[in-house]
This record gives structure tokens, sequence and C-alpha cells, in this order.
């Protein structure tokens, strides 16, 4: 992770985070629904702990899609509710 | 009068005899006996009087002190009785103290019940989340395959299209 950290502090490039390697049609598919990727390089990540999903990072923005999040979300819902 | 046997000389000697007699006696000793007497009485009437007064005095001393030891006893009731008085409101205010600390006692130990119940379902409502959690984990690293993931990051991504970026 130390090496995409340096990466997403490079204004030129977005770091997208999943647990395998992603397609070409994957990496289109993301830069289609994320319009400030169409400028930039998209560097691709392989992180298995986060089980499913993608995790965007681009300068100071992140987008946690990934399924480990949304594990931990319920976590957190459980942990607040009464 | 001879042939009585009566002296006249005898008879007036004797008649100024007791004159002389009485003379002597009245002046000189009936007279001091008489008021001898009279003193005497004085004395003794005196003497009674004395022994009036003193047994007046001795009764309206035992009176008095009779007053006396009844309102000391009178006082002592009354201030027997305010002590009682004071020692009864002081044990009623000792008891309601205690029954309002026991009260106190009572509820904050009602309430920390309660908090350590709370805490103690807090901490089992954590351990079965995190166990759930783990569970969940577990099972999906076993189940997640990498077609599954590809597929279930191709799902995220389609439900994306629908959101604005």
């Amino acid at each position: 992770m130390k090496a995409s950290r340096k990466i997403y502090l490079d204004p030129k490039k977005a770091v997208v985070t999943s647990a395998y390697q992603l397609s070409d049609e994957e990496m289109a598919a993301i830069k289609k629904s994320f319009s400030f990727l169409h400028l930039v390089e998209i560097v691709n990540v392989v992180d298995h702990r986060i089980m499913a999903g993608v995790v965007i990072q681009y300068k100071s923005r992140l987008i946690d899609l990934s399924l480990a999040s949304q594990l931990n979300k319920l976590k957190e819902f459980f942990y607040e509710t009464d | 009068m001879e042939n009585l046997g009566i002296d006249y000389k005898l008879l007036i000697a004797q008649i100024v005899n007791f004159g002389l007699f009485f003379f002597i006696f009245k002046k000189f000793i009936a007279k001091p006996l008489a008021e001898f007497v009279k003193a005497e009485k004085a004395k003794e009437q005196e003497k009674e009087n004395i022994m009036m007064a003193v047994r007046k005095q001795e009764t309206e001393m035992a009176k008095n002190e009779e007053d006396a030891k009844r309102r000391l006893k009178e006082e002592s009731i009354k201030a027997l009785k305010l002590a009682q008085a004071d020692a009864e409101k002081a044990a009623e205010e000792i008891i309601k103290a205690g029954q309002k600390q026991a009260d106190k006692i009572i509820a904050d130990a009602k309430d920390e019940m309660v908090a350590i119940r709370e805490s103690a379902m807090k901490e089992v409502k954590n351990k079965v989340t995190d166990m759930s959690i783990f569970l969940v984990d577990k099972a999906l690293k076993g189940y997640l395959t990498e077609d599954v993931q590809r597929s279930l990051t191709k799902h995220i991504l389609t439900s994306l299209d629908s959101k604005p970026s």
C-alpha cells in the first residue's frame, strides 16, 4: 500500500484497488462511472482484503465500494443499534 | 370562858402572834413567792410560746420541704418527659435519615445493576456481532472465487451507473 499511497498523492494518477486484477472492460466501466477519472491515469492495485468491489483513491478523495467496507458498515450498524 | 379552858391572854398573844406572822408572811414571804410563782408562770408561758413558735416553724419547714420535694419531683418529671420527647425526636430523625440512606443505596444499587446488565448485554451483543461478522467473513472468503468477485464487482459498478458520480 506504500506504493499506492505515493501514487494517489500524484495528481495525475488515481488508484483503483480491487481483490483481483481488473479487466480493461471493468476499468472502462469505472472510468465511465466517475467523471474525474477521465483525465488521469488509473493504476490498479490488488488487495485481497477488500474481498470484492473496488476502492478508488484520487488526491484526497476516497470512494470505498468494497465488500469489506460493507461488512464493516454492517458491523458498526450492529454496534450502534441498542 | 375560863371554864372552857380558854386563856384570854394566850388567845390575844396568839392572835397578835398570828397577826404578826400574817403581816410578816404577807410582807416578806407571800409577795415574793407570788412574784416568783408569777415569774415562773411567765417563763413557762414564754417557753410554751417559744415551743409553739418552734413547732410552727418546724411545721412550716416541713411543709416547705414537702413543697420543694414536690416541685423538684414535678420538675424532674417535666425534664424527663422533655428529654424523652427529645430522644424520641432524635431517634425518629436518625431512623428517617437511615431509611433515606438505605433507599438511596438501594436505588443506586438498582441503577448500578441496570447499568451492569446493559453493559453485559452490550458486550454480549458486540461479541455476537464480532462472531457473526467473523463467520460471514470466513464464509465469504471461502465462497468468493475470482468469478464471484468479478460478478459482485460488476454488480456494484452497474448499480453505480444509476447514481451521480
